[in-house]
């Protein structure tokens, strides 16, 4: 956007000329003209507060800029309109931890912080195009469980052609596993994070003290790890550790610190997210001591299997937040009675106040409505069910100021439906993320195949009037002939 | 002449002597032999203090509060004295003759070919007071055969066909134990031996039919209708059978067949009998059930069967299983089942008369009756007790086994 | 309430004396789906003596729900005992029945109750290509076959395909020669067994010929499907195993044939809709792909399937295929038939009347209606909808799974 000024006319006299007067043009750039979005809708259901009928969305640069009644809002005369009277706006979904889209989701190296997960996420996954499909406009990516320490994750939207285009929030969250690594036991495992952490202090402490022998280290450590100082990273901090710290790191600048341990200090100091892999309820007892101990305890979210549960009132009284993949429901066999048990996992976080997000991890493709859809259906409170894959979820991401609900100032992330969002028969029609619509059904063309599939070829299409049965059509030939002959007429169905 | 002794640790010493006194006597006079015990339980669970039992040629004279007769043979036993033990299932002595993997239906074998009765296995069984057991080939054939009962020692066989063997277990079937179980597989829900949920498919590899519970059903259907053999015997209710099943829905199968062709005879297996399910059914089929051997470890389960069973009023017998379950075995299946409820005197006759009956051989051995076979065992103390210990085991008369 | 039980049959219902009578009902719901016309809106359903005595109040303990379905009838749950299901000497075994076999004492029938069937069909095992007789039984009560039969021998169960052939391998020097070491081995193979049977059956007929007593019980059997009461209900997951059984049952006038598993037949819709066949449809996948087991293929399922068929006419059902996850369960699959534009309907028909009509007992089950046998599911919401949970099942007048208090309501 460039301000022209006109400057003032040479030899005016009059005082009418005397103000200057300025043209404002704005430079439209191409993106602008798309940066203001009206989307329609029969109902808008904003998750904060009543759901509007006959509604509009106004959305500019990328945040929503009215909700409110059609005649209410006023739309901008410059602005692309999308939506319709039969469909019904939502707020994109967020998935509040996944490991899917991208390669192999963990490195054979038990710690490893300093991995990220940018050079691993694959744009084009079938993950991303499903997201769209159902209705995810945010997602946090974090590393796999099968580790001891994991890289750190990427808060993406699910759409773009590069990495650079779907970030959110780079370098977001470390993942953790306290249930063991392939091949370990918990005792290893934990012996493992403690070892790294220690090593960590002492990586510091020796830090220090050859820093208080030699200055200008930092120079040479950045050189030779190819980085350059940012301001920040050339100035020295002391240590912010809440559990525990050492003294003295103020001598080192930031940028010094091997990128190998920067990432644990952060960790540390309580300045990046933490999340908790958990199998079985006792590995909880252990993430929240490591993390008390270790400082992070604020910081940190449990990723929990649906065993867990059993651990509600540990996790309730460290007031942690959780993320519960495998699924909704316990199933176990009882071995005295050979009867089956099943446990609904929501409910029980939900009585004990515990704040938590459904995953789409367990649904397959069904993805995050219809774990929502399927906790109402088994007593789940409607609106502790919605806001586990909206509101509760970009809360848990630090986000609940930018996705979740269609307010205004946050994200413009809307989702149509056909439909009541929750109904089964209801279709995800469009998809806009930040002001910009990046999914219609109409020319999805995966989906059509999985809605319809694809008719092969010499497969008649359906006759106008049943064929009368021939009682002499012994043979695959006369079949084929049939075929044949309708086949010009049929067609690919594709 | 006078032959007295006090205490079972000089037994050794005077019984051989007493052999020999016995053996001048043969050609002219019968084998007699008085033995007193402290306590003498009888099959119908009263005891004798200082009983005393009666042999005369191998069988049982009399029983009762007797005085001695000072002129004959005796020996005092400082301790318990009841029949001899029987088993009513075991694979003693037979080594790999017990299965024939070629056809799945041979009613007519008879496992008494099939065993060596010097086998140490039956010397094993003598150790720990049995004195008869049932020989029955494995449950991996639809038919296996006729089972017989022998004597642990002296290799007698009391019975050549005692029962028609028909196994309603998956074992009898060949299966490909590959992609088979699907979702409703009755092994994955069904009792292993121990009452605890079997885990492994059948590993049979042998190729024959039938494979199915169905076909099995159907060959059984029509060979009970033979005008000759085994199986017709079975049907006019001449020959009883033994029929082995584990899972609850096999046991149902059983008691059911049993019910609607009218076969007499036992069920062996059967770890959940207890099941409110199958105890009406097997109630039904006028069965016995042979159960056990247990172990330490058996479900709690299976070991409430046995109270069960007695409380039903369904015959009871226990089975020995050896080589594969150790002889010892034997007693603690008693002792498992009475400390999960069982009434006691009601295990011992299990141990003996019931056990006996259910062999078929009730006549001739089970209880200390006059005409029966002299097949008892001297203990140091409550035989149910694990803690006393077998001194010595007489079979038809003679002693076969002391303790040293 | 969170956690729940799926009471076992066998220790809810089995009656140790006779005084234990049946309850009565009245059974009160904002809409009844009877699947016998329009719904009933705030109506009751009165049960007594295991049957549905009236379809408005009466006396018995009151129970109020949102929504009232018939049991659930799944003709492929998948009931059978593993290898023992299937006599594998022989690949036509047509004249052996299940009925004797079926293992009532399996978990699994709790876990049919808890997704709300209540009437199931069990088939032998498709290892064979003629497997043998299906019965249809209850999923709940007495763990007896009289207690639970409904219909015995009601069909013939068969299979085109890969599964009849698979196990199977041709002779080999270095081979142990075992009862696999046999035809068929590929899918010319399966439909020539099939067609020698009823080849021979026929020219038994045709020219009297001699055959023993077991051949001739045979032949009885595959000329009942000929002349009428008899119904195939055969296995057919590919697209050319759809038109192979089809072209089957022209050939030698197979009277009535149901296909099962029948996941490709929306590809030959016009071969389906005048050949008169039946469909049953397995569980819908998410990316719409079942892999065969068997081979290396995959079949599609298009989410339409069942939409395309019912519009042309043709009787289907859908099944639930003795899933274990709740999302797999028959129930969500009347749903996904839905998203895939089935109407509500004929959803409901094809989990209930529909498939009882397939096997001819939709007299005793298959919908709510005064006579019939009280086989009820009690929902919390709109049935089959993604918010809605079944909280209870009655099967024969009692009621067998109680989830939670019956009075909750799904948040609407």
């Amino acid at each position: 956007m460039t301000i022209l000024h006109t400057t003032r006319l040479l030899d005016m006299k009059t005082n009418v000329f005397r103000s200057l007067s300025f043209l404002v043009v704005l430079a439209s750039s191409a993106a602008a003209l798309q940066d203001k979005l009206v989307v329609e809708a029969g109902r808008i259901v904003t998750l904060a507060g009543d759901d509007i009928e006959n509604g509009v969305i106004v959305i500019e640069n990328g945040r929503i800029k009215a909700v409110g009644k059609a005649g209410e809002v006023q739309k901008p005369w410059d602005a692309t309109v999308i939506g319709g009277s039969e469909l019904v706006a939502f707020p994109g979904f967020v998935e509040a931890h996944t490991s899917n889209g991208m390669d192999r989701a963990n490195e054979n190296l038990d710690v490893a912080p300093f991995l990220d997960i940018r050079d691993s996420i694959d744009p084009v996954a079938f993950y991303f195009e499903d997201c769209l499909r159902y209705g995810v406009t945010t997602v946090n990516v974090q590393h796999g469980p099968n580790c001891v320490v994991g890289g750190q994750g990427m808060i993406v939207r699910p759409t773009g052609m590069t990495v650079e285009e779907m970030v959110v929030r780079p370098r977001y969250g470390t993942k953790i596993s306290v249930s063991p690594k392939q091949g370990k036991s918990r005792a290893t495992q934990m012996q493992q994070l403690r070892e790294t952490l220690d090593g960590l202090r002492v990586y510091l402490e020796e830090l220090i003290e050859a820093e208080r022998d030699k200055r200008g280290y930092a120079e040479r450590e950045a050189l030779a790890q190819g980085r350059e100082l940012t301001s920040e990273e050339k100035k020295g901090r002391s240590m912010e550790g809440k559990a525990w710290k050492v003294d003295g790191l103020e001598l080192i600048p930031r940028g010094a610190i091997d990128e190998k341990q920067a990432p644990l200090l952060e960790m540390v100091e309580g300045r990046r997210m933490v999340f908790l892999n958990c199998e079985e309820a006792m590995d909880v007892e252990h993430a929240i001591e490591f993390a008390r101990t270790n400082g992070f305890l604020e910081k940190s979210v449990l990723v929990l299997d649906v065993r867990c549960w059993r651990a509600a009132d540990a996790i309730a009284e460290a007031g942690l937040p959780v993320v519960l993949e495998g699924g909704l429901l316990e199933m176990r066999r009882n071995p005295r009675t050979g009867e089956e048990e099943e446990t609904f996992v929501p409910a029980i976080l939900a009585d004990k106040g515990i704040r938590f997000a459904l995953s789409s991890e367990a649904s397959g493709q069904r993805s995050l409505w219809y774990q929502a859809a399927l906790s109402i259906g088994e007593g789940l409170d409607r609106s502790i069910a919605l806001a586990s894959v909206t509101t509760t979820a970009a809360e848990i991401l630090g986000l609940e100021k930018e996705v979740g609900s269609l307010e205004v100032g946050k994200m413009g992330n809307v989702v149509l439906f056909s439909g009541d969002p929750l109904s089964i028969t209801s279709w995800v029609e469009r998809v806009v993320i930040e002001g910009r619509e990046v999914y219609d059904r109409r020319k999805d063309v995966r989906n059509k195949h999985l809605l319809e599939g694809t008719q092969p070829r010499g497969t008649a299409a359906v006759a106008e009037a049943p064929v009368q049965e021939d009682d002499h059509a012994e043979e695959e030939g006369e079949e084929a002939k049939e075929e044949e002959a309708k086949d010009d007429e049929s067609e690919d169905g594709e | 002449m006078k032959a007295t002794m006090r205490s079972a640790a000089a037994l050794y010493a005077t019984v051989l002597p007493l052999l020999a006194t016995l053996a001048q006597s043969a050609s002219s006079q019968d084998e007699i032999l008085q033995v007193r015990a402290k306590e003498v339980v009888l099959s119908d669970g009263s005891r004798l203090e200082n009983g005393v039992v009666v042999v005369r040629n191998g069988k049982i004279e009399r029983v009762g509060k007797l005085d001695l007769d000072d002129t004959k043979p005796f020996l005092e036993h400082d301790g318990v004295l009841t029949a001899g033990l029987i088993a009513c299932q075991t694979l003693s002595g037979m080594g790999t003759e017990a299965h024939d993997g070629t056809r799945s239906l041979l009613p007519e074998a008879r496992i008494a070919h099939a065993h060596s009765p010097r086998h140490s296995d039956f010397e094993k069984a003598l150790e720990v007071g049995i004195t008869s057991v049932v020989l029955t080939p494995t449950d991996e054939n639809v038919a296996g055969g006729l089972t017989a009962v022998v004597k642990t020692a002296g290799g007698t066989v009391v019975a050549k066909e005692a029962h028609l063997t028909l196994s309603f277990s998956v074992h009898a079937f060949a299966s490909q134990p590959q992609r088979f179980g699907r979702f409703f597989s009755g092994e994955d829900d069904g009792a292993a031996e121990d009452g605890g949920l079997e885990d492994t498919e059948s590993d049979s590899r042998s190729s024959r039919s039938p494979t199915s519970y169905a076909g099995a059903l159907l060959a059984l259907d029509r060979r009970l209708e033979d005008e000759t053999g085994a199986f017709s015997r079975a049907a006019k209710g001449q020959l009883p059978v033994l029929l082995t099943a584990w899972d609850r829905n096999e046991v149902a199968r059983a008691a059911r067949f049993a019910s609607a062709n009218r076969l007499a005879g036992a069920i062996r297996g059967a770890p959940l009998a207890a099941d409110p399910g199958l105890l009406p059914l097997i109630r039904a089929s006028k069965l016995a059930v042979v159960l056990g051997p247990f172990a330490v470890g058996h479900k709690t389960r299976a070991l409430e069967a046995v109270k069960a069973l007695q409380d039903a009023g369904v015959p009871v017998g226990f089975a020995l299983d050896a080589p594969s379950s150790a002889p010892a075995n034997f007693r603690l299946t008693a002792a498992l089942a009475i400390a999960a409820g069982a009434d006691r005197t009601e295990v011992l006759r299990s141990m003996t008369i019931v056990g006996a009956r259910i062999a078929g051989v009730e006549s001739r051995v089970g209880s200390l009756e006059a005409g029966k076979d002299a097949d008892f065992v001297l203990w140091s103390g409550d035989p149910l007790d694990l803690s006393s210990r077998v001194e010595a085991v007489f079979v038809d008369g003679k002693p076969a086994w002391r303790n040293r | 309430m969170t956690t729940r039980t799926a009471l076992l049959a066998t220790a809810a219902l089995a009656a140790g004396s006779p005084a234990t009578a049946q309850e009565d009902w009245v059974i009160s719901a904002k809409t009844i789906y009877t699947a016998a016309g329009d719904p009933i809106e705030g109506g009751a359903i009165t049960v007594s003596g295991g049957k549905i005595t009236a379809l408005r109040g009466g006396r018995g303990t009151k129970l109020e729900v949102t929504a009232v379905t018939p049991g659930f009838v799944d003709l492929s749950a998948g009931v059978d005992t593993g290898s023992s299901s299937v006599e594998q000497t022989t690949e036509t075994s047509v004249t052996f029945s299940v009925a004797e076999t079926i293992d009532f004492f399996s978990h699994r029938w709790g876990r049919e109750l808890a997704s709300g069937v209540t009437t199931v069909l069990a088939a032998p095992l498709d290892e064979n290509v003629l497997g043998g007789l299906c019965v249809v039984v209850k999923t709940g009560g007495e763990p007896t076959l009289e207690a639970r039969l409904l219909r015995k021998d009601v069909a013939l169960r068969a299979s085109i395909g890969t599964q009849p052939s698979s196990g199977n391998s041709t002779p080999n020097a270095f081979r142990e020669n075992t009862i696999y070491v046999r035809r068929p081995t590929t899918r010319m193979g399966v439909e020539w067994v099939f067609r020698k049977a009823y080849y021979d059956a026929l020219n038994a007929q045709r020219f009297r010929f001699e055959v023993d007593a077991d051949q001739a019980a045979q032949n009885a059997l595959l000329l009942r499907t000929i002349e009428g009461d008899l119904p195939v209900f055969v296995k057919t997951p590919a697209t050319q195993d759809v038109r192979t059984a089809i072209h089957l049952k022209r050939e030698f006038g197979i009277r009535n044939m149901i296909l099962d598993h029948a996941a490709e037949a929306w590809k030959e819709l016009a071969l389906v809709q005048e050949s008169g066949v039946g469909v049953v449809l397995p569980p819908f996948p998410a990316d719409g792909r079942l892999r065969d087991p068997y081979a290396n293929d995959s079949y599609f399922l298009a989410l339409d399937a069942a939409a395309k068929l019912h519009e042309l006419g043709v009787p289907i059902a859908l099944s639930g295929d003795g899933a274990r996850t709740p999302e797999d369960r028959i129930a969500r699959q009347a749903g996904y038939a839905m998203r895939g534009g089935l109407s509500f309907e004929a959803a409901l028909a094809a989990v209930t009347i529909a498939p009882a009509r397939m096997m001819g007992v939709d007299d005793r089950v298959g919908s709510i209606e005064v006579g019939k046998d009280a086989d009820l599911v009690l929902w919390n919401g709109k049935p089959f909808e993604a918010t809605s949970g079944i909280v209870g099942v009655f099967l024969d007048g009692k009621l067998v799974l109680d989830a939670r208090a019956s009075t909750a309501e799904a948040g609407q």
